[in-house]
Formats: structure tokens, C-alpha cells, sequence
């Protein structure tokens, strides 16, 4: 049974990988929409950017999370209104593994252009180079937990097809934990190290993790009806 | 092969199916009709265990369909009304990654041929967002062609084919049925298929909406 799950997960990740990157749209979309509002800070400023170097977490951490909700979207509702997400269940995958393959290949295809997008961007917030390091670090672990919730977030949106503005409302606090120990400075709790933060984040994840796929595969399963 | 027994289903409040019983044997062919909403597409998703009924069972082999989980490939083939086809692939592509899926392996001659059947030789390059409805239906059909299943479960295989795709598919599926397979679907579009059953679906219409429809008339 193990292995059957293995060979499937390992189908459906080749299956995701060649849709995602056959469709640059959603990535296209991701990147325009870092860079049009990382530049609208930047110009609504003037010339002296470094009253901006203080405040670079939390305007990255902002626009990354509106732009990952934005695009995860596209991840999970072409599969939905072109029928594929029930194919794939007819053809006996589990909602679990079909779950997890969309959050790996999101997570994949995201990873990349964010670890060119955020060095970029930080210059022009004059941001310290170990601080784009540590930010880059903790980003790079925090993402695999958004990109979970990001999903989730989509088929919620899927499921509540009448009010967008639920979707926002339940899957918002969600992302708060994540967010407060990967932009929080050391006045937050004293001696909140960098080591410490990613051991807090590396257990977000592993709750996130269980929570995700359960709440996913209700909501596909409730999908078919 | 196929055993629907006792079958009952709701759905937004609404019973739609009520004590409902299909056999399906080797070698035949059952057509589902019925006007909109009468539980067509929802019979044909309980059969692929998209969703479970609320009392009653299915059994394919005399194995239920939870039973199969993983064997549900092998054993039926469900062409769906969505085509499952990605738009941004080519229909190549669309194919194969479906085969990839099913855990098939197809030669290259066969697999050439299921695509002749349909005309599909000369767009099996094309993506499928350039290709008309009728084209799409047509790459959705030749996966029958492809597959080795005996039960093919096939959800308006007819909507928006031209009548010579109609007559292919006929004689397709009079070939199935011939090498001992079978077929259950739902149409609108009449086929004249002489093994064919017929199964007419209604509308389950409640007792309070009666009552209803009672006092309308009263008040007329």
C-alpha cells in the first residue's frame, strides 16, 4: 500500500509539474504583481529609501502573501471547472496525495523566482546583505507552511463560491503565527535568536502539515457534490 | 458486472434517487434518460465513488466500490460531461499524461490508431484551447479506445459531436459489447442502438412540494 501511494504521489507530482510549467501565466502574474508593489512603495517614498530598510519585512511578507493567494487559485480551479480534480479521483488517486502534489509543485515552482525576487527587491529597500540572507532563510522555511494554507485557501474559495470575503476571513489567522515569528525583531520576545525562530516555524509546519491535508481532503471530497 | 442495489440519495435537501436498482451484465448496453436534474450525472458519479449514496451500495465484480480504491482504473472506464483535457497541452500530451495516470501502456500503433479513428491524427500536436467543443469531446472519447477496461460509464458522450463522430462511436461501443464489455450512459441525443436498455429517470417530487402545488391550484 505504501509504495502504491509512493508510485501515485510520484505520477501526480510529474502530472503538476508539466501543467505548471507548461502555464507561466500564474507565475507571470506572481511576479508582476511582487514588482508593481514593491515599486509602488518604492516611489510613493521619494528619494530617501532608507526610511523604507526598517519596514522591508513586513511589505515583502504582505505582498508575498496577497500574490500567493492570488495565484494559488489558478493551481486548484482549472483542474475544478475542466473536470480533472474528479478524473483524478475516479482514477483512484486519494484526495490526500492530491493534495500534497499541488502544494509540493506550488511550493517548487514558487521557491525559485522568490530567491531571485526578494535579493532584487532589497535593493532597492537598501537592505543589509545578512539581512537579506536571514530573510531568504527564514522565507525559504516559512513557505512550504503558506503555500499549504495557500492551497487550502483555494478550495475554500471553491467551496464557498458565494462570498470571496469568507475565504479571507477563515483562512486569514491562519497565516498570523507564521508571520509573527518570521518578521518579529528581538524586542518581540527578548532573545528571539535566528536558530529559534526556524525551530518555531519548522513546528508550524509540522502542524500545519496534518491539519492541511485532513481540511483538504474534505472540502475535495465535498467538491464532487 | 455492475450491481446498483437499493439506492438512496439526497442531495441540497432534495431526495433524488429512492430505492433505486440497476443490474448491469456483460455484453449490454444501458442507456440513462431523463429530463435535467433527475439524477443522471449523479447515479453515473456514485458508480465512479465520487460520491457515496446514502443508503444502498454498488458493487462492480461483487467488490465494492470503496473496496477498489486503487483497482477502479483497471476495472471501468468514466468518460465525465467536462473533458479533462488541460488546455495549455497538446492533445499528445493530454493522452499520455492520461495513460500515465491510468498506469496504461499503449503501443504506438494502437495508439495511432485510436486517433485515426476520430481524425485526430493531423491536431495531435495542437494544443487543446485551439481546438473547436466537437474536437475536444472527440480527444475525451478516443481515452474508450485506449483503455482495457470492460465497463465504460460514459456521461453525454453524445453533446456536441457532428452525426458521422455518432456513428463511430456506435460502432465503437457495438465492439465493446461484443468482446463481452459494457456500457451505462446517459444521453439526450436519441442513438439508435438496438442491444440498448432503457432506464428512464424522474424527478423524485416531495410530498410537501405536492402539498404545495395543492394549494396553488385551490387558490387558482
Amino acid at each position: 500500500m505504501g509504495k502504491l501511494s509512493m508510485k501515485n504521489f510520484k505520477t501526480l507530482l510529474y502530472r503538476e509539474f508539466i501543467i505548471s510549467f507548461k502555464n507561466t501565466k500564474s507565475l507571470y502574474s506572481y511576479c508582476t504583481f511582487f514588482f508593481t508593489s514593491i515599486l509602488l512603495f518604492v516611489f510613493a517614498t521619494g528619494p530617501d529609501i532608507s526610511i523604507l530598510s526598517p519596514i522591508y519585512k513586513p511589505i515583502l511578507w504582505m505582498i508575498t502573501i496577497f500574490a500567493l493567494i492570488l495565484i494559488s487559485e489558478s493551481f486548484v480551479f482549472e483542474d475544478f471547472f475542466d473536470g480533472s480534480l474528479s478524473e483524478l479521483q475516479f482514477l483512484g488517486y486519494s484526495e490526500e496525495i492530491i493534495f500534497l502534489s499541488k502544494s509540493a509543485v506550488m511550493f517548487i515552482s514558487l521557491i525559485i523566482p522568490n530567491i531571485i525576487l526578494i535579493p532584487v527587491s532589497s535593493i532597492l529597500f537598501k537592505v543589509n546583505f545578512l539581512d537579506v540572507i536571514e530573510i531568504i532563510t527564514l522565507f525559504s522555511i516559512s513557505l512550504p507552511t503558506i503555500t499549504l494554507i495557500s492551497i487550502l485557501s483555494a478550495l475554500f474559495s471553491l467551496q464557498v463560491k458565494r462570498n470571496k470575503f469568507i475565504q479571507f476571513i477563515l483562512i486569514m489567522p491562519f497565516f498570523i503565527p507564521i508571520i509573527i515569528i518570521a518578521t518579529s525583531e528581538n524586542f518581540f520576545v527578548t532573545n528571539l535568536g535566528n536558530e529559534f525562530k526556524i525551530f518555531v516555524l519548522i513546528g508550524l509546519f509540522l502542524i500545519t502539515l496534518p491539519l492541511s491535508i485532513l481540511i483538504g481532503k474534505l472540502i475535495i471530497k465535498e467538491l464532487n457534490y | 458486472m455492475l450491481e446498483v442495489s437499493s439506492i438512496y440519495l439526497y442531495r441540497n435537501r432534495k431526495q433524488v434517487f429512492k430505492n433505486f436498482n440497476l443490474n448491469l451484465k456483460n455484453s449490454e448496453i444501458i442507456l440513462l434518460e431523463g429530463e435535467n436534474g433527475a439524477g443522471k450525472t449523479s447515479l453515473l458519479n456514485m458508480i465512479s465513488g465520487l460520491i457515496n449514496p446514502d443508503k444502498g451500495f454498488i458493487k462492480i465484480y461483487k467488490k465494492s466500490i470503496v473496496e477498489l480504491g486503487n483497482q477502479k482504473k483497471k476495472i471501468f472506464t468514466y468518460i465525465p460531461d467536462k473533458n479533462c483535457l488541460k488546455e495549455n497541452l497538446s492533445v499528445n500530451e493530454n493522452l499520455k499524461s492520461w495513460l500515465n495516470l491510468s498506469n496504461l501502456k499503449v503501443n504506438d500503433n494502437k495508439y495511432q490508431k485510436a486517433l485515426n479513428t476520430f481524425s485526430l491524427n493531423s491536431i495531435q500536436e495542437s494544443l487543446v484551447k485551439s481546438l473547436s467543443q466537437g474536437q475536444k469531446k472527440k480527444v475525451a472519447l478516443t481515452k474508450l479506445l485506449l483503455s482495457k477496461s470492460k465497463l465504460w460509464l460514459l456521461d453525454e458522450p453524445l453533446n456536441g459531436i457532428d452525426t458521422k463522430t455518432i456513428t463511430i462511436l456506435k460502432k465503437i461501443m457495438i465492439q465493446h459489447v461484443r468482446k463481452n464489455g459494457s456500457i451505462l450512459f446517459s444521453s439526450h441525443v436519441k442513438l439508435d442502438l438496438k442491444l440498448t436498455k432503457r432506464i428512464i429517470l424522474k424527478k423524485i417530487v416531495n410530498k410537501f412540494n405536492i402539498d404545495l402545488l395543492d394549494q396553488w391550484e385551490n387558490f387558482q
